[in-house]
């Protein structure tokens, strides 16, 4: 069964990679660079999924207290931050030619900074802590941190905004764009959700 | 239960009047520092005297929350109290407000401080000076006296606490921040989105805080 997941994960990809390059329009004004919105865009819906499950196993953790609800929170949390990274990191590529810097402090740049710190203090916190402790008090500060998104989004939001609105202008996207930007959508969350549960497996056999 | 552990909260707080004391001499370096870093010119450092007041405060009230259980640390208090149905959420409460009263008193040291130091007419230390940081500090100590039962028993609790506590902290920090510069250009203080959003923040924070604050002292 695995390896079968795999295989499709793996022909997903490439079909992906396929379209990113030799299916989609390239952009007018913005050029090659703007194939990475394909990467960037999926990898923040991948990011929040995963953080908002985490959160949510976190509760069920509290509620509970099951052991394999805080393995599958865990595994949620490392794969949003893993993510988290990925749109850190894609964003600066792809800012640096379209607005001329590395970052800006943006509305979403911003945000996605504030919201990645509460992922590593999240992880910090694990390893500063063992046994339950660690347990409870990851689920508490992952739902504290859920808590605090949209107050980072919007607090963020109102005080500065370069970046554009994704979901508004995705009705705006030639129908090629559009379809590979679903495309890769499907394809990142198949990615993170398999990541999700290897990283669960391997999580599972260490506690044994 | 709450006004009794509130009675004690203050006891103990009175006992330990040097802490205030601390904090104080602390918030004044921490202004001597800020003068210097900030001062190009007469009157100059005028300009940031508020978010000045708003940056010691969180570092302030780091300090503050991290001691909110030196008295639980020893023996079996929390075991005890443990026993007691609705003791734990009232402990909390407690808490809270020791730490939230001992900072707006900083805040009331910080603010003759600052207006000394950095020049201030006694006419600024208004509602407008006060309300922005007394606020955001209703938020700020909801979650540092969460986080802080939670490194109670750390051995580097002063080191974990601040990494825990500054990224939940930040957007709360960055409202009560633009609220004073939007107040700085002229804005009526309630006429800014920052005053409302601090105030759902800070509701926000507290109710969260509270209904979790069992789950951090119970195994």
């Amino acid at each position: 069964m695995k390896k079968i997941i795999y295989l499709f994960l793996l022909i997903a990809l490439a079909a992906s990679g396929y379209a990113i390059f030799f299916y989609a329009p390239e952009e007018v004004t913005q050029g090659i660079v703007q194939k990475i919105f394909y990467i960037h865009v999926p990898s923040a819906f991948a990011m929040y999924a995963t953080l908002i499950t985490g959160a949510a196993l976190g509760l069920g953790y509290l509620i509970r207290r099951d052991d394999a609800l805080d393995q599958w929170a865990v595994s949620c949390m490392e794969v949003a931050l893993l993510f988290c990274t990925i749109v850190l990191t894609t964003g600066p590529i792809w800012a640096k030619p379209i607005w001329g810097a590395w970052w800006t402090w943006d509305a979403r740049l911003t945000s996605t900074f504030f919201l990645w710190l509460i992922l590593i203090a999240y992880f910090l916190l694990r390893k500063a802590f063992t046994g339950t402790e660690a347990k409870r008090y990851s689920a508490i500060l992952a739902l504290i941190g859920l808590l605090d998104v949209p107050i980072i989004m919007f607090a963020v939001k109102l005080w500065r905004g370069a970046h554009p609105s994704v979901l508004s202008a995705r009705e705006y996207l030639p129908s090629e764009m559009r379809q590979v930007f679903i495309l890769c959508i499907l394809t990142i969350q198949f990615l993170a959700w398999t990541l999700v549960i290897i990283r669960k497996s391997i999580e599972a056999k260490r506690r044994g | 239960m709450i006004f009794q552990l509130l009675k004690l909260e203050w006891r103990l707080s009175r006992g330990s009047l040097a802490v205030l004391m601390k904090l104080g001499f602390f918030a004044l370096l921490l202004t001597i520092l800020f003068y210097i870093a900030l001062a190009q010119g007469m009157g100059e450092a005028a300009r940031y005297a508020t978010q000045v007041v708003w940056i010691i405060l969180v570092m302030g009230g780091i300090l503050q929350c991290n001691r909110s259980f030196d008295s639980e640390r020893n023996g079996n208090v929390l075991d005890g109290l443990r026993m007691i149905p609705g003791a734990i959420s009232a402990l909390y409460i407690a808490k809270w407000v020791a730490n939230l009263v001992t900072l707006w008193i900083l805040l009331g040291l910080l603010s003759v401080m600052i207006m000394i130091f950095f020049n201030l007419a006694a006419d600024q230390l208004n509602a407008a000076f006060f309300i922005p940081a007394a606020l955001g500090l209703v938020g700020l100590t909801a979650i540092g006296t969460l986080f802080s039962g939670m490194v109670r028993m750390h051995r580097a609790r002063d080191m974990v606490l601040p990494v825990l506590l500054i990224p939940i902290i930040l957007p709360l920090a960055l409202m009560v921040s633009r609220w004073y510069a939007a107040i700085s250009i002229g804005e009526g203080m309630w006429d800014v989105a920052w005053g409302h959003l601090v105030v759902a923040t800070d509701i926000l924070f507290f109710a969260s805080a509270w209904l979790l604050f069992p789950s951090v002292v119970k195994d």
